[in-house]
């Protein structure tokens, strides 16, 4: 069963380590980055990632600014909270 | 901020306010009494000067004009006398029916002013005599007159009492050459008398005549006192005939008389005009005095506007400085509360994170409780329940920073289509906490399908929260009922907000939606929440009001136009 590959972008790292543990626990492979530059960085090389959990509020790049960065591979469709 | 400074300083010191009168009387006063006092005293003057010259032109003019008439009077008589003598004979003139012929035709021709006619001769015998009086050789000849009179061609005499116990004066005419006799008429002093009086002007005008040394040739009208000095003084003057002099005098009671004179009888005569000062430049008086008094009544309603005036500019003034200073300090509460309002935004904002956090750690939790590890543990079920408890509690907080963070965003003035319901809801549900807290229930009875109004969602918001706050407050003790309404009322969306509290004593009702109006203790309140929802509301072309009696509650009442054009939009969500 091909595991779906989360990428978990926010800036608060307690909440990325915790989030990781418990969707690693629900059998998803998770890469996270703490900033929306390393985010990019990380997207240019990993091509499999499925969804992208993106926090707006972050210092430096903030979430839009990331997700217009992430133009120059297939659009990701937006769920917003 | 020095204008800022400054009314506060003018009210803290009220002798500003007194000292700004006092100044602006001074300056209205003085700009508006100078021009008049330097005009009034110029044309017064010039008026004064001139109309004194008139007047006195005038009467000038009336006294050489009966100087001409009494010079031509006594010169005409003269010459009647003078052209007997010159065409009648001695023989014809001693003849005394011819003498009362003549006088008859003279009495006349001329009035009853030529009394008797009569020739005496050398000696001062009078030889013919015609006439009233029993004078037929009368002796003249120790008579003054005579002894004048028959050393000059004419002679005029003085006015005197003669033989007969009246007042006349004596018209003799010698003949040419060396003949020793003379004819002589008596004039009628009462007939010259009344041609003198004649010149009354005023009601103390009199004109008399005198002679060089003072004595009175006519009667004056009056008992006048006549002083001799001025005589000298008119004659010293050495006048030319035609120039009639102008003197001053006071006279015992202090009153000025006014003397005109001028020479008669080639200058043995005076002709006197005589006339009060006050009498003659009465006219000129009375236009003074009634200037005088203009001036006066003009000059104290100067100084009663001015004052008036000032006083109540002042007073606006005052009154407009105090507007300013609750404006400026309702400002700087307003940029207080804004201050606030950002601050507890901010930290709700930055309690978010931790909150998050902590409940993925307590869903971590969560889920390693249900490791095999666990299940036998004695205290599965607690530790279930204490996550369980966190995660509650955490999503507890989140929901009321979220409230925070929605009301606390910058409120925006702009007017969009609103139901008021929808807003009720939230707001509530904002303060639903803090009021079970104080044992308060809130209970919501919103109309159906009610109809939307136009209005600024974050201001009706700040007016609901104040509104349900402010019954908080009140039942903060005690606890009591929150019960809001919304209904149509005609024209209008009524949204009324009571409660079960103590209630607002009537003297308080009138005043509840004043600036800095509050009953609450010093640093609880700041009295502007109502006075800012009258603000709104108003603005909105709505109403707010209130009802209230004491011990049982109050109610507020918002009263809101429906829209005309698109009033029944129906449940839309702004």
């Amino acid at each position: 069963m091909a595991m779906a590959v989360v990428m978990l972008v926010d800036d608060e790292v307690p909440f990325v380590e915790t989030m990781t543990k418990r969707l690693t626990k629900r059998n998803l492979t998770i890469l996270s980055a703490f900033s929306g530059a390393e985010a990019l960085e990380k997207l240019k090389t990993q091509k499999n990632v499925d969804v992208v959990v993106l926090d707006v509020k972050m210092p430096g790049m903030d979430g839009i600014e990331t997700l217009r960065g992430s133009s120059g591979r297939t659009p990701w469709w937006r769920w917003s909270c | 901020m020095a204008p800022e400074v400054s009314t506060k300083n003018h009210l803290a010191n009220g002798g500003y306010y007194r000292s700004l009168t006092r100044n602006m009387i001074l300056i209205v006063i003085v700009v508006s009494l100078s021009p008049l006092i330097l005009i009034s005293g110029l044309i017064g003057y010039q008026f004064h000067t001139s109309y004194q010259d008139k007047v006195l032109d005038h009467l000038q003019e009336i006294v050489r004009k009966h100087k001409q008439n009494i010079d031509s009077f006594l010169y005409e008589r003269l010459a009647n006398v003078a052209s007997l003598v010159r065409v009648h004979s001695l023989g014809r003139l001693s003849s005394e029916a011819f003498l009362k012929e003549t006088l008859s035709l003279f009495r006349e021709q001329y009035g009853g002013v030529f009394v008797d006619l009569g020739l005496v001769d050398e000696q001062g015998v009078q030889v013919a005599y015609a006439g009233p009086f029993e004078l037929g050789r009368a002796n003249y000849a120790n008579a003054e007159w005579f002894k004048r009179a028959i050393r000059s061609p004419f002679y005029i005499s003085d006015v005197f009492l003669g033989l007969r116990g009246l007042p006349h004066f004596i018209i003799a005419v010698k003949p040419d050459g060396d003949a020793r006799w003379l004819l002589r008429a008596t004039i009628d002093f009462m007939a010259f008398n009344s041609l003198v009086e004649a010149t009354q002007l005023g009601k103390t005008g009199s004109a008399f005549i005198v002679n060089q040394n003072g004595d009175f040739q006519t009667r004056p009208r009056f008992e006048a006192t006549f002083h001799r000095e001025l005589l000298t003084g008119f004659l010293s003057k050495k006048t030319v005939e035609e120039r009639v002099a102008v003197f001053e005098q006071n006279d015992p009671s202090g009153r000025t008389f006014l003397y005109l004179m001028t020479p008669l009888k080639n200058g043995q005569w005076i002709l006197v005009y005589q006339q009060a000062k006050t009498d003659a430049f009465a006219d000129l008086y009375r236009a003074q005095r009634l200037a005088l008094i203009i001036f006066l009544l003009g000059g104290l309603g100067i100084v009663g506007t001015s004052v008036l005036l000032s006083r109540r500019m002042v007073q606006r003034i005052a009154r407009a400085d105090r507007e300013k200073e609750m404006l400026n300090e309702q400002v700087i509460e307003a940029g207080k509360l804004a201050s606030v309002g950002e601050l507890a935004a901010g930290i709700a904002h930055e309690i978010n994170n931790p909150m998050a956090i902590m409940v993925e750690e307590a869903g971590w939790i969560e889920d390693l409780l249900q490791e095999e590890e666990f299940e036998e543990g004695a205290n599965l079920e607690e530790f279930k329940r204490a996550v369980k408890q966190i995660k509650t509690q955490g999503k507890r907080c989140k929901e009321i920073t979220h409230k925070l963070l929605s009301f606390a965003r910058k409120t925006d003035p702009k007017v969009v289509v609103v139901q008021l319901n929808d807003l009720v809801e939230e707001i509530v549900a904002l303060c639903e906490q803090r009021a079970k807290y104080s044992n308060i229930h809130i209970s919501m009875s919103l109309m159906p399908d009610l109809p939307t109004i136009h209005a600024s969602p974050s201001e009706m918001q700040q007016v609901l929260l104040n509104l349900i706050n402010n019954a908080v407050d009140a039942m903060e003790k005690s606890g009591g009922n929150i019960d809001i309404t919304t209904r149509v009322d005609g024209a209008h969306v009524v949204l009324d907000v009571g409660d079960t509290g103590p209630g607002i004593p009537q003297a308080n009702l009138a005043r509840i939606f004043d600036p800095f109006f509050t009953t609450k203790a010093v640093g609880k309140g700041t009295g502007l929440g109502l006075s800012i929802c009258y603000g709104i509301i108003h603005k909105m072309g709505g109403e707010i009001s209130v009802n209230s009696a004491v011990g049982v509650g109050a109610v507020f009442h918002i009263r809101v136009p429906i829209p005309k054009i698109d009033g029944k939009s129906g449940t839309s969500r702004s």
